[in-house]
């Protein structure tokens, strides 16, 4: 019976030495000419700024946590669902039953962890902070003398008709 | 077609079945990449209203192939912050369970005559074991790790939140994908593929995407929902748009291998696709009836089966391909919602639910019924094993 998982080792050994040598190789065929700029982390384009090892946000940790739960849950089904099939009625309603009991446990802690919004990725999120209107007020236009430095206007609007503003004293009288 | 068995020696043709099956497999899958990388391209240029490549090789052709052996002689860097031992060690290990778990997905049946004249049908697997989906399983799991560690290693803020964020994804779509699993193998009633893909001979009602309920003699779309969750899960498991977040260029740079160059990326590359056309053969072997085709019609029967398993499998690449050039990417928020919150409380809903129509419609009262093998289409060979017979 095991002989039947020697091709499944063969094969891993294979695509090992297959990876491995993929990786040997290109090491060894391309040049090699290191300076400081290119041994720098990137950055896109900038000077790299700090290590890459920071704090990051705890909830990748839950989720981990979560899935280690879930998945021995997933994995006890396994055996499970192998036996149900085999199985007389009478055997396989009490397999419906008990495995019915195993997830509703679950289940229960599944709608606890809901509850606490351990799922919620927007939950830890400060609220918005009340902006102060001010400083979206559209800043004044400077003006030097009789010249207008606003944002450029389209000639043949204020030549049609009313002039965007006052301000501007003409079509062709701009920086 | 019946191949004579031959023998030289001790050895003979069905002994060494497995390995042609594991060399099939493996070749398949290295020199098939280049071609679906060039499919790829060439249908997004289609769908995008561009040319694509089109200029190395006929249409094109050779581009990706050219494009892997320039990355093969491009310089090999080394940023000074990796963690050097770890760096060295994530493709690899990123690309080998990629390339392994093919090991235990069958592709085709072949017959052989014996040396007494008996006509044996033998599956083209390469590891033909009772815990086939366990093992491909295991292997997926493991292709985390290579992520997670290429994001670590690389010492750079983008890589770490890539490498973060494929790993949440990957291990929350793990959950629906094998509960969607279970429901395939709960229909079917074993472990082993081969068997999977014989219970699922006939037509294509028979196939656990499209299962009739017998008994009631209406439609129990359950094989489909669970299919269409294992669809979704295989998706963002392989971390492809539109739940490509780790590598979300506009935000991430590429994500966890920003720091690789030359053949490095490559591997990364080579193993998304590699674990592309893996779940999508467990997709065609689990839900759309292997290398069986759709009806039983005696032309289509003569058709070898491993052309309609390749035409499946070219059918799921094109769907991811489709998939790519439509949707938007999601936000990350809204992709761990929809595995946490929807598919996960679904397909164990959906697993109960085959189990109860399971249990009230579908069982005789006495064993003896349940190991009788199903009776193959006219055309078709035997089955080599009863599905659900022995566990």
């Amino acid at each position: 019976m095991l002989s039947g998982y020697l091709p499944m080792l063969v094969m891993l050994v294979l695509a090992t030495v297959i990876a491995g040598s993929m990786v040997i190789g290109s090491f060894f065929l391309g040049p090699k000419k290191p300076s400081r700029f290119k041994s720098e982390s990137y950055e896109c384009g900038m000077t790299p700024v700090g290590s890459a090892r920071e704090r990051f946000p705890i909830k990748f940790y839950l989720i981990a946590m979560l899935f280690i739960i879930f998945d021995i849950e997933t994995i006890f089904l396994y055996p499970w669902a192998v036996t149900f099939r085999d199985s007389v009625k009478s055997v396989k309603m009490f397999y419906l039953a008990e495995m019915g009991v195993f997830v509703l446990i679950l289940f229960v802690g599944y709608f606890y962890i809901l509850g606490k919004g351990a799922l919620d990725w927007d939950e830890g999120r400060e609220p918005e902070p009340v902006a102060d209107p001010s400083i979206f007020k559209p800043r004044p236009p400077i003006r030097f003398g009789n010249e207008y430095s606003g944002p450029i206007q389209i000639a043949s609007k204020s030549e049609s008709g009313t002039p965007a503003t006052s301000a501007a004293a003409g079509p062709g009288k701009r920086l | 077609m019946v191949i004579q068995n031959y023998s030289l020696g001790p050895i003979d043709l069905a002994s060494i079945i497995p390995y042609v099956a594991m060399g099939t497999i493996l070749g398949f899958i290295l020199l098939i990449v280049p071609f679906v990388i060039w499919f790829e391209r060439v249908v997004i240029a289609l769908m995008q209203d561009r040319l694509g490549p089109n200029r190395v090789g006929p249409r094109g052709l050779l581009q990706t192939i050219a494009d892997g052996v320039k990355l093969f002689f491009k310089e090999d860097l080394e940023p000074a912050a990796v963690d050097r031992s770890l760096y060295y060690m994530a493709p690899v290990l990123a690309l080998i369970p990629a390339l392994a778990a093919g090991a235990a997905l069958p592709f085709a049946s072949i017959s052989l005559r014996m040396a007494d004249g008996s006509v044996k049908s033998l599956p083209l697997v390469a590891g033909n074991v009772n815990i086939g989906i366990l093992f491909i399983l295991a292997l997926s799991s493991l292709q985390v790790y290579g992520i997670v560690l290429a994001g670590w290693a690389s010492n750079n803020k983008y890589s770490l939140l890539g490498g973060l964020r494929s790993s949440a994804q990957m291990i929350s779509y793990e959950l629906p994908m094998s509960l969607a699993i279970l429901t395939g193998i709960l229909m079917s009633g074993s472990l082993n593929l081969v068997d999977v893909v014989n219970s699922q001979a006939g037509s294509i009602l028979d196939w656990n995407f499209f299962k009739l309920n017998p008994a009631t003699g209406f439609f129990f779309p359950l094989g489909l929902i669970a299919g269409m969750i294992y669809l979704v899960a295989m998706v963002a498991e392989t971390n492809r748009a539109p739940f490509d977040l780790p590598e979300a260029e506009s935000e991430l740079i590429a994500g966890f291998h920003t720091e690789y160059s030359s053949m490095k990326f490559a591997m990364f590359f080579m193993g998304e696709y590699a674990s592309m056309l893996v779940v999508s053969g467990i997709a065609t072997a689990l839900w759309f009836g292997g290398w069986h085709a759709p009806f039983d019609f005696v032309l289509w029967n003569w058709i070898p089966g491993g052309i309609w398993f390749l035409a499946k499998l070219t059918f799921f690449i094109g769907v991811y391909v489709w998939l790519r050039a439509t949707l938007p990417r999601l936000r990350y928020d809204a992709l761990m919602n929809i595995g946490w919150k929807r598919l996960l409380p679904l397909s164990i809903v959906v697993l109960f639910a085959v189990a109860t129509v399971d249990a009230f419609f579908f069982t005789k009262d006495t064993p003896a019924a349940i190991s009788a093998p199903a009776t193959p289409p006219s055309g078709t060979l035997t089955p080599m094993a009863a599905p659900g017979g022995g566990q």
